[in-house]
């Protein structure tokens, strides 16, 4: 098979044999009659079924052609390839990583409350590989986490929430915030004593927040424990809501991009071929990171002991609580994700960089600071009860 | 391509078709008189449309332990009816009752929840005196090994996606050449 026409073959690389692989990554990305301008949506002309071409060129070129794969070819800023813009993109390959383990995970989690706990040991000591998924799960989660908080001040910084890219921001702010929920249910599905003190702090919260919180209470639904809705919330009603706000805010990014005065001189294909190169490196590290790092669990939870403080992600919210009391962990997301809402209607002045309101920036490097102060503060703090039980 | 779709369909359809799928044993049926149960007490079941006139094991499996019940034989009708101690030392939980066969294929099942002899029973919490579980931030020590096979596909996992990244990367343009041509 020639360079050119391996080149063709995108994520069917694999498929591929070890000396076409290496004609696929020596391709240059573009002969330069193929400006993104004058990008073609049908099948790439430089893989024609000609005589003497390989028949993986001639499955790959159909294949190319059912699937509509030059249209991915579309025109994009070069900056996107670089990789502070990537973040995006590599949080998005670890929600795919998560889905996937997840799936694997679910084949043998047991949402009912006397057998949760078991179901998790279970998967850690008799499953194939099932600590090392389970591992993958939980470092996935982190790394997601962690690039996406990057992905926001990235965002912030270069002003891409400016008109009209308003919806952008806030499908990227709901994400972070169904992110969030993602783990703390993922948190209590472990069913040890950190889990349990999650949901009973979750319950409170939702008590004092009346009619709005019922859904997050025992008495909403006596026919099934509280566990298993939010294994159910875990696993189908919060992955479907993050699908459909990434596949919206993927939308507007195609249509609207990154940026007011952007030139698209690059290639959506490019950049993918990019970004999966460095959601490999990523995979391999996490692979790596999970055999060696698992994580553990803790034991059966004893219902209203109160021992534990919570997983990273909500030490914050941990801290707030130490200062504020309950309310203190409602408003501390109120906070965060009203500032969030709120910051393309607070910055509508100019639209170049040096344009953003001072004030604005200052009070995001607040907050920003606040964050991460009462994160370490969570991180050291003693721990401390506070449902009063 | 249509031949090589067709090709692969033939396959597929082989394997399937390979794939064993008769049971050696029929299927019985069995139910208990009360479920869910405490740890320690009996259960009386019934099993029917048995093997006939067969041995049969009968096993509590639970998520993380079994424990072997009673050994019995079906009558001629392939009923099976008696009363049977739960294991003391069962943790509370979701278990499965199941009857094996002498050549240990399963031949009946009936899913039972465990429950802490407190909760089933009132009485026995204030005869025994209330035992106060320990609440503890600390890790369990979970024995988990991973075999030398495990470790092969995981390194050869991370190995793998490590130079597909670093060779996707190396062969794509990067940000300063995107563009140019």
């Amino acid at each position: 098979m020639r360079a050119g026409a391996a080149r063709g073959a995108g994520p069917l690389f694999f498929l591929l044999s070890a000396k076409d692989l290496r004609g696929y990554v020596r391709a240059r990305p573009f002969a330069s009659h193929h400006h993104p301008r004058n990008v073609d949506h049908r099948v790439d002309e430089r893989l024609p079924a000609r005589p003497g071409a390989s028949a993986d060129a001639h499955a790959v070129n159909r294949l190319q052609e059912r699937v509509a794969w030059n249209a991915l070819r579309y025109p994009i800023a070069p900056g996107a390839n670089r990789l502070p813009y990537m973040l995006g993109g590599l949080t998005f390959f670890g929600m795919v990583l998560l889905i996937v383990t997840g799936i694997l995970l679910d084949q043998f989690y047991n949402p009912s409350p006397v057998g949760a706990h078991d179901s998790v040991v279970y998967i850690m000591t008799r499953v194939p590989l099932g600590n090392w998924v389970r591992a993958l799960h939980y470092w996935a989660a982190t790394v997601v986490l962690v690039t996406v908080f990057l992905h926001l001040i990235h965002v912030f910084w270069r002003r891409s929430y400016f008109r009209p890219r308003e919806l952008t921001w806030w499908t990227g702010a709901a994400l972070l915030l169904v992110a969030f929920a993602l783990v703390f249910t993922g948190t209590v599905l472990r069913a040890d004593q950190e889990g349990g003190e999650a949901l009973a702090h979750a319950v409170a919260g939702a008590r004092l927040v009346g009619a709005v919180g019922t859904p997050l209470t025992p008495d909403f639904a006596r026919s099934t424990p509280l566990l298993a809705r939010l294994h159910n919330a875990h696993v189908s009603l919060l992955p479907l809501t993050l699908l459909g706000l990434v596949g919206l805010h993927f939308w507007l990014i195609r249509h609207l991009g990154l940026h007011v005065h952007e030139a698209r001189t690059a290639v959506f294909t490019d950049h993918l071929r990019r970004l999966t190169g460095y959601g490999l490196l990523l995979l391999g590290g996490l692979a790596l990171l999970a055999a060696l790092f698992p994580p553990g669990i803790g034991y059966p939870v004893v219902e209203g002991a109160e021992v534990t403080k919570p997983f990273w992600p909500f030490l914050w919210i941990y801290a707030a609580e130490n200062a504020f009391g309950l309310w203190g962990m409602l408003a501390a997301p109120a906070v965060l994700f009203g500032f969030l809402f709120l910051v393309p209607l607070l910055d509508r002045r100019h639209q170049d960089i040096g344009g953003r309101p001072r004030w604005l920036f200052l009070l995001a490097t607040f907050l920003l600071a606040a964050y991460l102060g009462a994160l370490l503060y969570g991180a050291v703090a003693p721990q401390v009860e506070h449902l009063g039980m | 391509m249509r031949r090589e779709v067709v090709a692969g369909l033939i396959w597929l359809l082989a394997f399937l078709g390979a794939v064993p799928t008769a049971p050696a044993h029929e299927k019985g049926v069995i139910r208990l008189r009360t479920n869910p149960l405490p740890a320690g007490s009996e259960i009386e079941l019934r099993g029917e449309r048995l093997p006939r006139n067969a041995p049969l094991r009968l096993e509590l499996r639970g998520t993380l332990e079994t424990f072997p019940l009673a050994e019995v034989r079906t009558d001629s009708a392939g009923v099976v009816t008696g009363r049977f101690g739960l294991p003391a030392e069962a943790g509370p939980g979701n278990y499965a009752l199941v009857a094996l066969a002498a050549d240990g294929e399963e031949v009946g099942r009936v899913e039972l929840v465990l429950v802490p002899a407190a909760a089933a029973d009132g009485h026995a919490r204030h005869e025994a005196g209330p035992v106060e579980p320990h609440a503890t931030a600390e890790l369990m020590d979970v024995p988990v090994a991973r075999n030398p096979a495990e470790w092969v596909a995981i390194v050869g996992l991370s190995l793998l996606s490590l130079g597909a990244g670093a060779a996707l990367l190396r062969g794509s343009a990067g940000p300063r050449a995107c563009g140019r041509d």
